[in-house]
């Protein structure tokens, strides 16, 4: 397989990270396959838009939505202004409405729709049809983005149609004469493919094995877009470009690191899907794990995507296995039951429309985990995710050793909290220092107090969404926050045994109350070590 | 009392809009002036507010003196307008009746410091009220839940309360001790209890300290033959006189020297007496040491003892005491050990 541990390309084209990237994004042809769907309607059309306002679009791009629906472009077109102003970040929220300047226009100007059936090949002819006119309309050099924001069933039926339609040829995939003249590069094809790629290690072999033979590896673009979060992206920042903090991030110093990501809703409309995931598969093969290899990765020797992804890579082959007795001791689901959101009365999980009577699906995972490298042995790193839990909170903490029992640690009834440094990825990102200060006054009066940085009060407009970003890497062919094939394959084998485990037992699961931090399983998965889930 | 807020900006809230609302409010108090944002610990107020009010009664956080207190000690203030086990209002949509945010500023020009305050009515039941208040409190900060209601009439909701690392109240105001007293019992015995505080144990602190002296300082002949310490009080003062005598059954320089076990020895209780003559409490022994709490002072005279010695009390603040509380967040187990032992008492009928 080309491309996926060798060394990427050069650092200046690809230093997304460095301190004065570069970012050229050629003229380019999006096509989102499920371009009507609820992902393009909530995330990549409101994304786009923004891009175009900050003016980093490349320019006469084209957004070419595929989808059943039976819409005109003028329909199409409608539809992405009313999501756009539903689902837009807040500064540029109603912006299509007043259209003084024309910047909804020139952006409606871009967008298409094609409709057909994603298994129907003549759908794909009429598309190359029409990307052709667009392409020659708007003077555009052939290059595509091919975002798949379909169902993961349909992963590789699609990516196999567009070989058999032949929108992907051997010169896209021949890395190997990149750029031979600057003036005329090769127009590229890209793939972006949305989590969950699979449900277990078999699937997700399979559709890589697929999808690696047509479009290179290079090429593909696997989405998580925690990674597109800043608080996310600021974490090589935090721990590589400060020396208070590395010196200190070794199990010499950390007492345990937890990572938390909340969810305050429900199933929602997303039963169908989410009856074949769980939390497992939907938010710690991915989510959780990817943050974790971020925030315990050694020092990358450069910010070439490849050097970053391959120390990522080294600590998901570090995490200690869990497998057969251990997985009862070490790992917890759980389903929510009816329960509060903010007072008011939710349904339980198994109450919720298109989930069956009898699901085992767990809307929460709690673990205890270890990564076995020099530098973590011994640290535990504690992780939970959920719904319906009582906020939507997605945070980082490393908690270090507690200072002797001596001096101003003495009394066991007064223990001083332990240093902790949280990184909040959301909601109000930023990064909280937990101190022990004295409190003004004649006596030592210790308090816990936190030197907090908040994001929206230093750089005051809210921060970009994941997918401008993410998007905007791939217009730039910048893979950095992109999961490798290896990632995704590694993060599945360490989550098979679990699962497979799970799978055995046909004991109904535990539940939580929605509204709470989840079950009583998860307090004593931490009680015979002294420790807590942390408050967020 | 002249208010000691430089600026307040305040506006309506919804359910779904507190966060936005908070921040908007933020950059308005911020525009002319930079404002600090100061926040020690999330402190919920607790308040019973009928459900069958209307939707714009006040809630009496500001009698309470919030405003004084938060001044000292900066925190996220979640005033919570509740009644308790009257179950959720069924002819309403949402569990919430009102909500309102708010930011107060303190300190001069150029030194100027904000706190953030939420005052929510709620029309939810019981079970429902902790989720409301887990959305609003931040995380990596201590918690203080603040019940302001006499726990003889209002029990705790236990569910709220073991969410804060620490639950404040005030026996002062309690009409029924022993009520109030059982009211605390569950949380006694929890292994996951909060820290609890009480006012009016802090007002004993002075006393407990004279007494201790001059009870340590006497002829170890005599400590032997110590007999139970009586206390009386006026009236109005039989939860502090209840705390004393709690205290003096726990404490080995005060209570009955002998061999048999804490639980066996009987708490001695305190009665009241309508001919004080402007004594708050006494506390004395068969043997004429008597202990004088006056509103100013403590006076003890021991005829076996040291000579007669008085200790002048202070006139603390009620948003110091407050504030004073709020920041220590150890366990006073002594305080624990005497409300054990009341909590014995009074099961024991």
């Amino acid at each position: 397989m080309a491309g996926v541990s060798a060394p990427g390309r050069a650092m200046s084209e690809h230093a997304s990270l460095d301190a004065a990237p570069t970012r050229t994004a050629a003229p380019v042809t999006l096509v989102i396959f499920g371009g009507a769907g609820d992902l393009a309607r909530r995330k990549l059309l409101p994304a786009l838009y923004n891009l175009h306002l900050d003016g980093v679009l490349p320019p006469r791009t084209a957004i070419v939505a595929v989808g059943r629906a039976s819409l005109t472009d003028a329909g199409y077109r409608s539809l992405a202004k009313e999501s756009i102003a539903q689902f837009a970040r807040e500064r540029h929220t109603g912006a299509p409405e007043p259209d003084n300047d024309g910047s909804w226009t020139a952006f409606a100007e871009s967008l298409f729709f094609v409709g057909g059936s994603l298994d129907d090949s003549a759908a794909y002819a009429a598309l190359g049809s029409r990307l052709d006119i667009i392409e020659h309309e708007r003077g555009l050099p052939g290059n595509r983005i091919y975002y798949l924001a379909v169902p993961p069933s349909m992963f590789v039926p699609t990516v196999e149609q567009l070989a058999r339609a032949r929108f992907v040829g051997a010169g896209h995939r021949d890395h190997s004469a990149d750029s031979p003249d600057p003036r005329h590069p090769r127009p590229f094809a890209r793939l972006i493919v949305e989590k969950p790629i699979g449900r277990d290690l078999a699937s997700a072999t399979a559709i890589n094995d697929a999808i690696v033979r047509v479009f290179d590896e290079r090429d593909i673009y696997r989405i998580d877009h925690y990674l597109g979060k800043e608080t996310v992206q600021n974490l090589l920042v935090l721990r590589f470009a400060n020396a208070i903090f590395e010196p200190l991030f070794n199990q010499k110093y950390v007492d345990h690191v937890q990572i938390t990501v909340a969810e305050s809703e429900g199933v929602g409309t997303r039963a169908s899907y989410y009856e074949q995931a769980g939390a497992m598969r939907d938010m710690v093969q991915n989510h959780l794990l990817q943050l974790l290899a971020l925030i315990a990765m050694e020092p990358p020797h450069s910010l070439d995507p490849d050097v970053v992804r391959d120390e990522k890579l080294e600590v998901l082959l570090s995490l200690r296995p869990i497998e057969g007795e251990a997985v009862d001791a070490q790992a917890v689901r759980a389903q929510y039951a009816a329960g509060f959101e903010f007072g008011a009365p939710v349904r339980g999980y198994l109450d919720e429309p298109g989930v069956a009577a009898d699901s085992r699906t767990e809307t929460f995972v709690a673990l205890r985990l270890f990564v076995d490298n020099w530098r973590w042995a011994g640290v535990p790193f504690l992780l939970r995710t959920g719904k319906r839990l009582p906020k939507r909170a997605s945070e980082i903490t490393v908690q270090l050793k507690d200072v002797p029992p001596i001096l101003f640690n003495r009394d066991p009834a007064a223990p001083l909290d332990a240093n902790a440094l949280t990184i909040r990825i959301q909601p109000d990102e930023g990064f909280a220092l937990g101190i022990s200060s004295k409190i003004p006054g004649p006596r030592v009066n210790i308090y816990p107090v936190k030197m907090d940085f908040r994001y929206s009060s230093t750089f005051g407009a809210g921060s970009p969404e994941a997918y401008e970003r993410l998007l905007l890497d791939v217009m730039s062919g910048d893979p950095t926050l992109f999961m490798r094939r290896d990632e995704v394959e590694a993060a599945w084998r360490w989550v098979s045994p679990i699962l497979e485990r799970w799978s055995g037992h046909a004991d109904r699961l535990p539940t939580y109350a929605a509204g709470e931090w989840g079950p009583d399983q998860a307090d004593a998965l931490l009680r015979p070590t002294g420790r807590r889930w942390r408050a967020l | 009392m002249a208010s000691v807020v430089a600026s307040r900006a305040r506006r309506s809230s919804s359910v779904e809009r507190i966060e936005p609302d908070l921040t908007a409010l933020w950059r308005d108090v911020a525009h002319d002036e930079p404002v600090s944002r100061a926040v020690m610990s999330n402190l919920v107020v607790f308040c019973r507010c009928p459900v069958d009010t209307g939707e714009d009664v006040e809630l009496p956080h500001a009698d309470l003196g919030v405003d004084e207190v938060v001044q000292r000690h900066p925190a996220r203030v979640i005033v919570l307008g509740h009644d308790p086990s009257t179950g959720a209002r069924r002819d309403r949509s949402s569990p919430v009746i009102s909500a309102s945010v708010e930011v107060l500023t303190f300190g001069t020009s150029g030194a100027r410091y904000g706190v953030e305050q939420i005052v929510i009515r709620s029309a939810c039941g019981d079970a429902a009220i902790r989720s409301i208040v887990r959305q609003l409190t931040l995380g990596d900060i201590p918690t203080t839940v603040w019940w302001t209601e006499d726990l003889s009439t209002t029990e705790p909701l236990t569910p709220l309360v073991k969410m804060g690392r620490q639950f404040l109240y005030d026996s002062r105001c309690w009409a029924d001790v022993r009520a109030a007293t059982l009211a605390l019992a569950p949380l006694l015995t929890d292994p996951f209890r909060p820290d609890l505080a009480d006012r009016n144990w802090r007002r004993l602190a002075p006393v407990r300290r004279a007494l201790h002296f001059a009870l340590e300082s006497r002829d170890a002949a005599h400590h032997g033959a110590t007999t139970p310490l009586r206390v009386r009080h006026r009236h109005g003062e039989t939860a502090l006189a209840w705390l004393m005598a709690g205290w003096a059954h726990v404490a080995e320089h005060v209570r009955h020297v002998t061999d048999r076990p804490i639980a066996d020895v009987r708490l001695e209780p305190p009665t009241e007496d309508t001919r004080m003559d402007g004594d708050v409490l006494t506390a004395s022994l068969d043997d004429g040491f008597r202990l004088r709490v006056t509103d100013d002072r403590v006076i003890v005279e021991d005829p076996v003892g040291l000579p007669p010695f008085a200790v002048a009390l202070s006139r603390e603040p009620e948003a110091d005491a407050i504030a004073g509380e709020l920041g220590v967040l150890a366990e006073d187990a002594t305080f624990h050990q005497v409300l054990a032992a009341l909590v014995g008492h009074f099961q024991r009928g």
